[in-house]
């Protein structure tokens, strides 16, 4: 496992805990409001072949990271609107795009 | 000859909608995006709405109906087989005197076979996916939530060539009560006795229960709802192959399947043709019975068959025939509740005041829920002010006072707020609930579930703060279609 990947697994457990605490928020920005997701987004470009396995079947507010990172914003901040939708639309960016990620590697 | 489904007569409520076009959905389509919905317990007369497509009409009726009497061509399942093989699992559905249908064994991750609420489950493995060194296998089957650990003999102790214990198909009858999943695993003891157990979820059977909707799509392209199409509950499909056989150009169509999509999803697509399983069989046309998931917010329904060399789509034109779910029926899963009665954040929030009616969800948060919408999470800011925008939008105006009396004709959303963490500064607002008819409120609590609770102040605590002002309208009359 690379240096970024094990970063992100323990970064990405604190946050998805902190988010698990937080569950009864409304406010979206709760869960984003972390020391733990702000240490995500830094990342960078190497954690978003990460972020989008996760995002798959996990959060839905795993959108906001991938628009911190990419700086992409075609699909809104990633913390309001159909989440559902807008993970669709990440993940067929991601299969368009994922080669620019992987070939510069982590 | 006439495949008709007939609209069961004793339904009060007639047709009065379009006759929609009769265009095919092109073979490249995409299904059409969801829309909001706004039907929900909280305006529990919204009955099963059409939201495109086609008229439909809504009759609180059962769906174990004369309507079935009235379609001597279409066909329910008389049981379900799971079969388990050395490289998968394919799940069917039997129809007695007519045939089988092979029906779709899921993605995977969930639930890969069907079963129905008082109707035969037959559970086939092949012994090769057993090892030899096991004495004695046994299905073990159980109703999930709520149900008891049940346990079927599979061998008899006698082997194969192989020294494999032959086994035995498993049959029992669903409790006529059952919803949920069925939840089934093989046990296996070995030489030594020592027995293993494992749970797989894809080994699950969704479970379709009795009370649900029937949607009819009869031979003159109009739809019925009959029942209420609820999150938990069963979804029968009657469908009536005459319509793409006008489609068609009069070409009788084969392989006629139903394409059903909850929340949007990739569609489960269901064959609606019984095949002969034994020579004499007549087949005949199938109505397939699904679960609804819990986390079902709306489906969409389209049908395609082939006729010569191509295929034909009954699909409203393109934008699919689409339905709104109703929330599910109290506590259906008693998780729901007790994932609430474990948090810290709600004090006020005992055993006793309140009920789950829907599961955890990221699809959708209080604010939306207030708004009718559960496709979405809606979060305008954390001051006051940004409240009273949104909510003017919908009609609402703020009232001087929390004032949290029911009045029937009006709608109330009360929203809550705090003092910041930092000590200083505006109010934040944390929570919203929505008043219903009868005066109780209904939350969504941020990613955990839906829930309706007593009063206001069930929620008071050290996580929302407490109600800091009410919104109020004219009640909204109920969405009718007929």
């Amino acid at each position: 496992m690379s240096d970024v990947a094990m970063r992100f697994e323990a970064l990405a457990a604190r946050w998805e805990q902190h988010c698990a605490d937080h569950r009864e928020a409304s406010n979206p920005y709760v869960f984003l409001e972390h020391p733990s997701f702000d240490a995500l987004v830094a990342l960078g470009r190497g954690a978003v072949p990460l972020i989008i396995e996760r995002y798959r079947h996990g959060s839905v507010f795993w959108g906001a990271a991938l628009r911190r990172i990419t700086g992409i914003t075609t699909f809104g901040e990633g913390v309001v609107g159909n989440l559902d939708e807008t993970r669709r639309h990440w993940l067929k960016w991601w299969d368009a795009h994922q080669g620019t990620y992987t070939a510069q590697g982590a | 000859m006439s495949n008709r489904i007939g609209r069961p007569s004793f339904v009060p409520t007639p047709s009065t909608g379009v006759t929609p076009e009769r265009a095919a959905r092109s073979p490249g389509e995409k299904t059409s995006s969801t829309r909001a919905v706004d039907q929900f317990d909280a305006r529990a007369t919204r009955a099963a709405t059409l939201l495109t497509g086609a008229s439909a009409t809504a009759a609180a009726v059962p769906i174990r109906s004369k309507a079935l009497d009235l379609q001597p061509q279409v066909h329910e399942a008389t049981g379900y087989e799971a079969r388990f093989e050395q490289n998968g699992r394919k799940a069917s559905a039997a129809i007695a005197g007519h045939g089988r249908v092979q029906l779709p064994a899921g993605s995977g991750r969930g639930p890969s076979f069907h079963a129905e609420a008082g109707k035969p489950l037959t559970v086939n493995a092949d012994p090769a996916r057993f090892s030899s060194t096991y004495e004695k296998v046994e299905l073990v089957w159980r109703v999930y939530p709520g149900g008891t650990e049940n346990v079927v003999p599979m061998s008899d102790g006698t082997r194969d060539a192989n020294g494999r214990l032959n086994l035995q198909p498993a049959t029992f009858e669903v409790p006529p009560d059952a919803s949920g999943v069925m939840r089934l695993s093989f046990r296996t003891t070995d030489k030594s006795g020592r027995v293993s157990n494992q749970w797989d979820p894809s080994n699950d059977a969704a479970i379709a229960s009795r009370e649900g909707a029937t949607v009819s799509f009869t031979e003159d392209f109009q739809t019925q709802v009959d029942g209420k199409v609820r999150a938990g509950d069963s979804l029968r499909i009657a469908y009536d192959q005459d319509r793409l056989k006008a489609i068609a150009g009069g070409k009788t169509p084969s392989e006629v399947v139903a394409c059903v999509s909850f929340n949007g999803e990739p569609p489960i697509e269901v064959p609606l043709d019984i095949r002969p399983d034994q020579p004499g069989q007549p087949g005949g046309m199938f109505m397939p019975s699904l679960r609804v998931p819990f986390e079902a917010t709306d489906v969409a329904m389209w049908f395609r068959g082939k006729a010569d060399d191509g295929t034909s789509w009954d699909s409203a034109s393109g934008q699919n025939f689409k339905f709104s779910v109703g929330v599910a029926r109290d506590d259906a899963d008693p998780s729901w509740k007790n994932e609430l009665l474990r948090s810290k954040s709600f004090p006020n929030l005992t055993a006793d005041k309140f009920v789950g009616v829907g599961p955890s969800s990221e699809r959708y948060n209080c604010i939306a829920w207030t708004l009718g919408n559960r496709n979405e999470w809606v979060w305008p800011g954390t001051r006051v002010e940004d409240f009273d925008t949104l909510y003017a939008q919908q009609g609402y105006k703020p009232l001087d006072s929390v004032d949290l009396s029911h009045d029937p004709t009006l709608e109330k959303v009360v929203i809550y707020g705090r003092k910041p963490m930092t000590g200083s500064g505006p109010l934040e607002v944390t929570h919203g609930a929505l008043m219903d008819e009868q005066g109780r409120f209904t939350s969504k609590i941020g990613t955990q579930p839906l829930i309706r609770h007593q009063s206001a102040d069930d929620l008071t605590g050290p996580s929302y703060g407490a109600p800091v002002r009410v919104y109020v309208r004219p009640r909204q009359p109920p969405v009718s279609v007929s």
